[in-house]
């Protein structure tokens, strides 16, 4: 059977409000067929609620929504959640406490036959490696093994788009890396277009093909994941994705300069209007004679690899670097600063 | 100790009753063992279909007057099933107003129409459902409000319409704590005398008062008893099912505040007039009869004796509830503690109260506090040659420890699921925090668990005011309550003049009900 593959979701100027507080302002977003859009930002910027008005479970105060080249909401229309073809993978599970596996991946099965139903649960309990599990309750079932009974019964009825509320969250580290390998894959392997709203970083750049910024009911930035990282468009949305360095630019001739010396033509792409947004790992460390050097560690962090220094310079910033195990540091060292050669790789 | 009546009974199951027994079963026990059975079923279904059905009405819907009909549709609670039997019966019987007036508007005579007779069985089924439903809303509310809202919304991306979801996942999720109210429902059924005996039903409950008042056999009581307890076992064991059951349902930490479905004008008018049904005909229909009698003959003596009376009632009521939570709380921490099965046995045996009727636990109490004092009287004959006489039997001691028997099970039940809610951790960081098991009671558990037992005392302080049989037969002389009053006068045919009494045994259940409501509003986990 050929599947007509989902034409995707566009979001425009969505609205939503709690009472007098106002959660989305004027949100517009897309998402394509078998790419993972990730959402993140701070608690309360707006996601849940984001993901919660796609699925229908809130009713936007402005803006529409299209699933699928339909129209799902808009000022005259309010579908209803169930017939909106949404997959919803909850924080937590959701799972219902009642019913087995099997019948728990079945619940969205309709206008199926008892044999193409029990063929889709069980090519699906395949897909997520649980198939002996197919009769267990979900209480027997550990946190991995009830997200991806979870990541199942949403993926069953084909749905038009998948919306992932923090999914791996509830899991421990190791347990997450699997699990998400997992679901990604088979997501994009189903080509759904899917909306994931997490509030680790590392995660949204790790998975996402596109990742947007939100932050007070708006979205500031959409990009993929490695320009969003290096190239925030601004100090807030940069730190939502670790460490930034902020330095004030002056402009001397046709050349930008900061603190640690002067700005490479290449490096202006990092230039926002009074500074200069710069990673940790653009920048490197190098030990300095005596008290010679622009400034001086003041606390070292373990990283995977290396460590990430605090450095105040000699003009009483803070700058946080990235430095790598060919030296040894020590707090209090003083240090000479320089930009790393190749920018914006 | 408050098993010890319940023991009684079952010492005198052994004893010859002289031919009683064999008489009863030869003639009558099929009978009484039926109508019990069909009573009971038949109640249970109404009951599940009314309450569970409001319950999730006002839970999940939006409609007028849901704010009031929220608290409101529990109020019937504060009318005793007999006092509901004096009232629709008064209403609906030949003589009674609607028949009256049906004759006369059609010029009519007895031959021209049927009409259904209220003094039946299915009459008592109508008249016992209005006044018990209250139960299965109860727990069908409370497990409705407090049931994740994440698995409804899971139910509805799914594909599945507000019908469907309710059949599928919220009425499977609230099966538990729905079968324990129905068990409870049950129970209070089986017990019943009042009412059935009014609508002239014969069941183990009636038999059992006549087969001690007319043939005077306390063996063959103690044996139809028997016959109770023994479908109270089932319908015990069936409850405590549902409660284990009921750990594994609850799976989720996560709560949200649920936007109610919007109902249309007509959607919203049709659901108000359905869910205002079982107010009016459980309520405002039988308060209305006894407010109309006492304004037209009402009961002179009684605002005399107001005063006396209504203190006695409160006063009995509110001792014996505190006592019912401190023992309650006492047992289930004991379990809890020790984990020993002796205290896990004597609290179920306890648990057995509930259902079995007041008469019959008077005569356990009385048969108990006999052979106490027998030994006490003899002690003091053989020491000073002198005679204590009914020191316990003849005072309120009896009618206390009656009401113990009878409701205790109420507040195990109630403060057991308060306990269950507090994870086994609390107490382990209690313990390693250096604090003893009385300390950990006091600072941990009673705190979390006060709601609980507050709606264990309002429960039995309403059940005490309400409860005949057992005031009746364990009363000291002249201790006089609203219930004894309102029987006494009934059953000598001056219904009006007991309308006085009824109605405020109604008013005085009725702020401890609505409080009631109250709590389950705020029982909501993460609702400050």
């Amino acid at each position: 059977m050929k599947r007509i593959l989902s034409k995707g979701v566009i979001v425009q100027g969505l609205s939503h409000r709690y009472g007098d507080f106002e959660s989305l302002r004027g949100v517009s977003l897309e998402l394509v067929p078998g790419r993972v859009h990730c959402l993140v930002g701070a608690s309360g910027s707006g996601k849940s609620t984001l993901l919660r008005n796609i699925a229908g479970l809130e009713r936007p105060t402005a803006g529409s929504i299209h699933i699928d080249g339909q129209v799902v909401s808009n000022r005259n229309i309010q579908i209803l959640p169930e017939q909106r073809n949404v997959g919803y993978l909850f924080q937590d599970f959701a799972l219902f406490p009642h019913l087995s596996v099997a019948r728990n991946i079945a619940f969205g099965l309709k206008s199926l036959s008892r044999e193409q139903r029990r063929g889709r649960v069980t090519q699906l309990l395949q897909q997520v490696g649980l198939l002996e599990y197919e009769k267990a309750m979900p209480h027997r079932l550990s946190g991995g093994q009830q997200q991806r009974v979870a990541l199942a019964r949403a993926l069953a009825p084909r749905p038009s788009v998948m919306l992932l509320d923090e999914p791996f969250s509830g899991l421990d580290t190791a347990l997450r890396r699997e699990v998400s390998e997992i679901t990604l894959r088979l997501l994009r392997e189903s080509e759904t277009p899917t909306l994931m709203v997490t509030h680790d970083p590392m995660e949204a750049l790790n998975c996402g093909d596109q990742i947007s910024a939100m932050d007070h009911g708006e979205i500031t930035q959409t990009d993929s994941p490695n320009e969003i990282y290096q190239r925030a468009i601004d100090a807030e949305t940069a730190r939502i994705f670790g460490p930034i360095n902020e330095l004030p630019v002056t402009k001397q001739g046709q050349q930008w300069h900061c603190q640690i010396g002067q700005i490479q033509p290449d490096w202006e792409l990092y230039l926002r209007e009074q500074s200069i947004l710069i990673r940790p790992e653009m920048l490197r460390i190098e030990p300095a004679a005596g008290d010679a050097g622009q400034g001086q560690i003041t606390r070292l962090n373990r990283e995977v690899g290396g460590f990430l220094a605090t450095v105040v310079t000699s003009c009483g910033g803070e700058l946080f670097i990235r430095c790598g195990n060919e030296h040894s540091f020590d707090v209090g060292q003083h240090v000479r600063i320089r930009f790393v050669a190749n920018a914006g790789t | 100790m408050v098993a010890l009546p319940i023991a009684e009974i079952l010492l005198y199951v052994g004893q010859p009753s002289d031919g009683t027994w064999e008489h009863l079963r030869e003639t009558v026990l099929f009978r009484y063992v039926s109508n019990t059975v069909i009573l009971a079923l038949g109640v249970a279904l109404a009951t599940l279909l009314i309450g569970v059905g409001c319950a999730w009405l006002v839970t999940m819907c939006d409609f007028p007057c849901k704010g009031v009909l929220r608290w409101a549709l529990l109020l019937p609670l504060a009318i005793p099933p007999y006092l509901m039997a004096y009232a629709l019966t008064d209403l609906l019987q030949y003589s009674g107003p609607v028949q009256t007036y049906l004759r006369e508007y059609f010029q009519w005579t007895k031959q021209d129409y049927w009409f259904p007779e209220i003094r039946s069985l299915p009459g008592a089924i109508t008249i016992l459902t209005l006044s018990l439903y209250p139960y299965v809303y109860l727990a069908a509310r409370t497990a409705f409000v407090t049931q994740s809202l994440c698995v409804i919304e899971a139910s509805r991306t799914l594909g599945a319409g507000a019908w469907a979801t309710f059949f599928r996942v919220a009425l499977p999720l609230a099966r538990p704590a729905i079968a324990a109210g129905c068990t409870l429902v049950m129970m209070e059924t089986v017990a019943e005398f009042g009412a059935v005996d009014y609508c002239a039903v014969d069941t183990l409950s009636t038999g059992i008062y006549r087969t001690w008042m007319s043939r005077g056999s306390l063996e063959a009581a103690a044996q139809l008893s028997t016959c109770l307890l023994m479908g109270v076992v089932v319908l015990v064991a069936i409850e405590t099912g549902a409660r284990r059951q009921a750990h594994y349902f609850h799976t989720t930490q996560r709560y949200r505040d649920m936007e109610p479905w919007k109902l249309g004008r007509l959607g919203g008018a049709g659901v108000s007039v359905i869910c205002c049904l079982p107010l009016l005909l459980g309520f405002v229909v039988p308060a209305s009869i006894f407010i109309g009698m006492t304004l037209e003959h009402g009961d002179r003596r009684a605002w005399e004796l107001m005063f006396e009376l209504a203190s006695n009632s409160l006063t009995v009521a509110l001792i014996s509830a505190c006592l019912v939570c401190l023992l309650a709380l006492m047992c289930v921490y004991a379990v809890r503690v020790t984990g020993s099965k002796i205290t896990r046995v004597s609290n179920y045996v306890t648990g057995l109260g509930y259902a079995i009727p007041g008469g019959v636990i008077a005569i356990g109490v009385v048969a108990c506090l006999l052979r106490w004092e027998t030994w006490v009287i003899d002690l003091c004959q053989y020491l000073w040659g002198w005679s204590p006489g009914l020191f316990l039997s003849g005072s309120m001691v009896a009618l206390l420890l009656g009401y113990q028997t009878r409701f205790l099970a109420i507040g195990l039940n109630l403060v057991q699921s308060g306990f269950a809610r507090i994870p086994p951790s609390m107490d382990n960081v209690g313990s390693t925090l250096g604090a003893t098991p009385l300390q950990r009671l006091l600072r941990i558990h009673f705190p979390l668990v006060r709601g609980s037992l507050l709606a264990a005392l309002l429960f039995v302080f309403v059940e005490v005011i309400k409860e005949l049989p057992a005031t009746l037969i364990l009363r000291p002389f002249n201790f006089e309550t609203l219930a004894v009053r309102v029987y006494q006068l009934a059953s000598d045919e001056r219904l009006p003049e007991a309308s006085t009494s009824a109605l405020i045994i109604i008013l005085v259940g009725l702020a401890p009900v609505v409080i009631l409501s109250r709590l389950i509003d705020r029982s909501r986990p993460g609702l400050s």
